[in-house]
């Protein structure tokens, strides 16, 4: 990758960015989402499991996740314990409780906040929008979470990556550098900056290998553009 | 390529397609918008900020207000005040620079804007040109208005009517009943809330100037009176308690929802986040799941009215397993308890009660306890005796404890817990976790354990529950003082002014019976003497907060003397109170109450009773000074001020329409040297600047806000909305700082000698369950066949009783009022959510109609209808104005309302059931019959 005002790029980066724009969307769908039997269907399908043993060879979450997926399918793990275990760490204040909001970890001694914790909704909020509605983007029909939640991050990377294909594809280096900038702000400013935070809480707190291995192979994957993003 | 970069690569493109749902980004033209939960972007850069008082529910938060061209635009938390941020901000903080900080703010709060700016809010004076009630009104001048309630006459072709003039008069209203007063009496105040500032300047006018006792017969009886009244009986002086929330471990609230309503709403809820993410337990007895049960650790769902048995039964398992403090309880005054466990505080559980009489055996003046088997003056002894049961010079004695003891064990636990329809097991759980964290456990109550005809024995049974652990005042305990407030009225070295002591030439001395009987004995008067038991209606004379529910049936009663006229000021009883639509054809009947005066923002349902409508300013345009609850544990002094010019310049302040009658009348103590030599009365900001000043000087010398000048230290403290004590002052060692240090009484001499003015027998001075009775002492008989549901009604967290329905935010969040039903009993009846049913009792067979929800959240048996919806006036219908109809909202009156369905007492016939001790009107004691409709 490239995030210099460089005319060429290295082979396989468009290849690259496609990667990461599906590893993405990937991610946000699974954290965005309530496990419904239809997305347990696609989450814990055979092809999803070898392609994620794939992305993350020797990954011990990404091998019990593939021993989760078999015991799912052959009827030995029901659906209600994922809802529940979602239900859990997400929406319902309790001990597993994990705040999947960006301005619930960032944002103390900012503008809006120069004096105590971090604050739900606070300023941190409004900053992703700003960066969202840069590119264009607003929620799609019928979303109604808060636009700091870490499935919208996670998603709005994967729109980032896809519009670098296209730019790449189209040979607009102008675009291109752009986005690869944009990229890189809105990890190094946001996602970066907390996401680990937050997955590593999901992970401990998880009552399902299903949820403590999304967050086991998300947080490897977020370490990884993290070292990426060094060079 | 590295050979894992490739794998990467493969894998993750792989991933593409597997999760069918799409995005949650889209790319759009035109940026739509995100839930975002949280304020907006503030639109207000370079506007005015004003700091205020909220008004919204009572629980007097700060607001900062953005205004810009003269317009309220944004409402945010005030961050200097501790209702609304936990680390709120020091007050020494620049003004200026303290406007880049917010505070939270409910959205009742942020609301209140819409409230003032009510398109349907009164704005001239209103005269009625029909029967009274007719809806029929023509607008007059506020001279027309003055002239004619100050000298009366054929005001509206119905025959003579007294005006104040008349009215104030300083002969008795009977000769031979002396007791009763003077005919100035015959005029009665009755404001809905009212606040500090305001209250003590309307009680210098209808008290001290114009010599009425009837002076501020306020709602409080039908909010929670009896929890006040109940404390007071247990403590010396004090009335509220609540948790050390940020120090307490364990929390057990009887019906009280923090995280929707009690006071500060949202710093109790705010603390309670702290609590519990610090592993507090958080436990709530409700039969209803509230949003607060949805967060505690567990939900005890008990029977309406029974939250006295529970504590009862609490403490036989606490006394039967060794978990009750007997060394706090064993120390009989202040010294002892100081010197012998560090406590502030002390308990009467050693003193002796005499047998015969029930009265505490006393030497002199001096109360006796038994020390080492010897009678001893309370005051000398180091410890006493816990368990006596002895004869003192051929009396037989024993000490409180000792009865406490006996009273408890009246019942099993088992028992206890079928009174309240729980397993044993559910009250040994809390015991067990009431004991088992020292002196960092509370239980507290608000409203729901005392609007029954219990409430005062619940009130104290809970407060009591305290004592046995010895909590009280310290740092994680039971907190019975709060931070209390700076002294506004005067009177302290640092006042400069002594608006509670003089500032007033002439003022009149009122005396005699209020008309609704709070703090008045029958026993004192001539009816008594003549009659004996039971007197025509209840007399209350421990309801010092007055009984807001008889007022209108005692006007309609002529008891104890006829009224000439009521001034009610943003009262809403017919709506507001249990039962209370009982009393619109009370209030209808010009006989006997010949004038009445309705002080009000909107056509309320009452105000729509009136014969004159004068038209007051909202909060966000007024001046008070409201306190804060126990909860703020700092010195807290809000200012309420005008934040924006009156939206409707024909409207007043409610202080400068009674100057303007004080001048009109010459009432002492108005206009110049109003407020003694030098100092004039003409407008309400003469009295406010001295409350503020008083505020800005501080109670002690030297304790004035920085400034060279009065003005300038006035200044300072309008700017930040108030004086707040810094947050470090919270704590002082390990107690709270400015702690209770009085005595914690179980047993209530008071109680025991005083007779019930109904019955003739004395009240139970012990903590007590009392099943439902009625004004006669009677146990409640109601055909369960026929009306098996028990009805109960709450605060929804977006509604403030009668007042937030003109908001379209807060009717937007929400679009329906249900009348909730438990899933088993909807399924018996046939009932689905949504359905419209009637809910009816064999006091109003008309009922109410609501639609369902069926819901596993509240108990079987139980139905509840949230309060603040189903208005009948307040402009959800037009009334008629100058001959024409005007503009109405129907979305204001949507949903229903529980009270009309409430019970009425079975012998008064014309009001609710009520507290005969606190005076409490019963809101959770009725049964009702629910049907489709």
């Amino acid at each position: 990758m490239k995030t210099s005002a460089q005319q060429s790029w290295e082979p396989g980066e468009s290849d690259l960015q496609r990667a990461r724009q599906h590893l993405y969307g990937f991610l946000a769908a699974a954290l965005l989402n309530r496990p419904d039997p239809q997305m347990l269907e696609g989450l814990l399908s055979e092809p999803a499991m070898a392609a994620l043993q794939t992305a993350f060879p020797g990954h011990p979450a990404a091998a019990r996740l593939v021993r989760l997926a078999a015991a799912y399918r052959q009827g030995d793990q029901a659906a209600e314990e994922f809802l529940l275990d979602y239900e859990a760490l997400f929406r319902v204040p309790g001990d597993a409780y994990t705040h999947p909001y960006e301005s619930a970890y960032l944002g103390a001694g900012e503008r809006d906040q120069p004096i105590g914790r971090p604050s739900l909704n606070a300023g941190r909020l409004r900053m992703v929008v700003a960066a969202y509605q840069s590119q264009g983007l607003s929620p799609s029909e019928d979303f109604d979470e808060p636009p700091d939640h870490i499935g919208v991050q996670l998603d709005f990377m994967s729109c980032l990556c896809g519009m670098a294909v296209e730019a790449l594809d189209a040979e607009d280096t102008h675009r291109v550098l752009e986005l690869l900038a944009a990229q890189e702000s809105f990890l190094r400013q946001h996602l970066l900056a907390w996401g680990g935070d937050c997955l590593t809480k999901v992970e401990r707190s998880a009552a399902t290998e299903l949820y403590s291995c999304l967050a086991g192979l998300g947080k490897s994957f977020l370490a990884q553009e993290l070292e990426d993003h060094r060079h | 390529m590295p050979k894992s970069r490739r794998d990467f690569i493969k894998g993750a493109m792989a991933l593409s397609g597997l999760l069918a749902m799409g995005g949650c980004l889209a790319p759009t033209d035109k940026p739509k918008m995100w839930n975002q939960g949280g304020p907006d972007p503030d639109p207000v850069e370079g506007a005015k900020v004003v700091r205020t008082v909220c008004l919204g529910c009572h629980s007097a938060c700060g607001l900062q207000v953005k205004v810009k061209d003269g317009v309220a635009i944004k409402i945010d938390g005030n961050p200097f005040h501790p209702n609304n941020k936990e680390d709120f901000l020091s007050y020494d903080t620049s003004a200026r620079q303290a406007e880049k900080v917010n505070g939270t703010v409910c959205a009742k709060g942020g609301a209140t804007m819409q409230t003032m700016y009510n398109l349907y809010r009164i704005q001239h004076p209103l005269k009625r040109v029909g029967p009274r009630g007719s809806g029929k009104w023509k607008t007059i001048t506020w001279e027309q208005a003055y002239q004619e309630i100050i000298d009366g006459g054929n005001l509206f072709g119905e025959g003579q009517v007294d005006g104040l003039k008349a009215i104030r008069s300083f002969d008795l209203i009977d000769p031979a009943a002396p007791e009763l007063g003077p005919k100035a009496n015959q005029l009665v105040f009755m404001p809905g809330r009212i606040e500090h500032g305001r209250k003590e300047f309307t009680d210098r006018w209808f008290q001290d100037a114009f010599g009425t006792v009837n002076k501020r017969l306020d709602h409080t009886s039908i909010c929670e009176t009896s929890h006040h009244v109940g404390l007071d009986l247990c403590l010396h002086k004090k009335h509220h308690i609540k948790p050390d929330i940020m120090n307490c471990e364990y929390i057990i609230f009887f019906g009280t929802s923090p995280y929707e309503a009690n006071f500060p709403m949202q710093a109790l809820a705010r603390k309670l986040n702290f609590f519990r993410e610090r592993g507090g337990q958080l436990v709530i007895v409700d039969p209803r799941f509230s949003n607060s049960a949805a967060k505690a650790a567990r939900w005890v769902p008990i029977l309406p009215g029974t939250d006295a048995a529970f504590v009862l039964g609490m403490m036989r398992w606490m006394m039967e397993h060794d978990r009750v403090d007997l060394q706090y309880l064993s120390f009989p005054n202040a010294k002892a308890a100081k010197e012998g466990a560090g406590h502030l505080t002390w308990s009467d559980a050693a003193y002796l009660v005499r047998a015969d009489d029930g009265k505490l055996l006393r030497e002199g003046k001096d109360i006796l306890v038994m020390s080492g088997g010897k009678p001893m003056p309370a005051g000398q002894a180091k410890t006493a005796d816990l368990l006596v049961d002895a004869q003192v010079a051929g009396v037989r004695v024993q000490s409180v404890y000792q009865r406490l003891v006996a009273r408890v064990k009246e019942r099993t636990v088992k028992e206890y817990a079928a009174i309240c329809g729980v397993e044993p097991k559910v009250i040994e759980r809390e015991a067990d976790a009431f004991t088992s964290h020292s002196r960092r456990a509370v239980a507290d109550f608000y409203r729901g354990p005392v609007q029954h005809t219990n409430g005062t024995y619940a009130a104290r049974t809970i407060g009591i529950l305290n004592f046995l652990i010895g909590n009280v005042s310290w740092k994680g305990g039971c907190e019975a003082h709060g931070g209390s407030h700076w002294h506004e009225m005067g009177g302290q070295p640092g006042n400069p002014y002594n608006l509670a002591k003089g500032l007033h030439p002439g003022k009149v001395k009122a005396k005699g019976a209020n008309i609704d009987r709070h703090k008045n004995r029958y026993q004192d008067t001539s009816e008594f003497k003549q009659k004996g038991y039971p007197a025509k209606r209840p007399w209350f004379p421990f309801a010092y907060n007055n009984v807001y529910q008889e007022v209108i049936p005692s006007i309609a009663a002529q008891y104890p003397y006829a009224v000439k006229c009521l001034i009610t000021y943003w009262n809403n009883v017919v709506y507001s109170a249990p039962a209370g639509s009982h009393q619109i054809a009370l209030l209808k009947d010009t006989k006997k109450l010949p004038l009445h005066v309705a002080i009000d923002i909107v056509m309320g349902e009452t105000s729509s009773l009136a014969d004159y409508i004068l038209p007051c300013r909202h909060f966000l345009e007024d001046y008070a000074t409201p306190h804060v609850a126990p909860t703020i544990l700092t010195k807290t002094s809000g200012v309420r001020q005008p934040v924006v010019p009156p939206v409707f310049k024909d409207t007043k302040m409610l202080e400068q329409i009674f100057i303007d009658l004080a001048l009109k009348m010459g009432l002492p103590g108005y206009g110049k040297d109003g407020l003694g030599p030098g100092r004039n009365l003409n407008e309400p900001w003469d009295w406010y600047k001295l409350m503020v000043a008083n505020i800005a000087n501080g109670d002690k010398e030297k304790e004035a806000v920085p400034g060279a000048t009065e003005e300038e230290r006035v200044r300072y403290v309008l700017e930040r909305g108030g004086r707040f004590e810094d947050r470090d002052k919270a704590y002082k060692g390990p107690y709270t700082n400015h702690a209770y240090k009085g005595i914690c009484k179980i047993y209530s001499e008071e109680l025991v000698t005083a007779l019930d003015s109904m019955t003739g027998k004395p009240y139970d001075p012990l903590p007590f369950y009392e099943p439902v009775r009625d004004s006669m002492g009677r146990p409640l008989a109601v055909d369960k066949g026929k009306y098996p549901f028990h009805i109960l009604t709450y605060h929804p967290v977006y509604h403030a009783q009668a007042r937030t329905a003109a908001s379209t935010w807060l009717m937007g969040v929400t679009p329906e009022n249900w009348v909730q039903i438990n899933a088993a009993d909807a399924k018996t009846l046939g009932i689905n959510s949504g359905d419209v049913v009637r809910v009816y009792s064999a006091s109003n067979q008309q009922g109410v109609q609501g639609k369902a929800l069926v819901s596993q959240a509240v108990r079987p048996g139980i139905v509840v209808i949230p309060h603040s919806l189903g208005h009948w006036q307040y402009s959800s219908k037009p009334f008629d104005l100058d001959g024409k109809q005007t503009a109405a909202a129907p979305w204001i009156g949507r949903g229903c309302s529980a009270n009309p369905v409430m019970l009425v007492d079975p012998h008064l016939k014309d009001v609710c059931l009520q507290d005969p001790i606190g005076g409490s009107s019963s809101y959770y004691d009725s049964l009702v019959a629910v049907v489709k409709a």
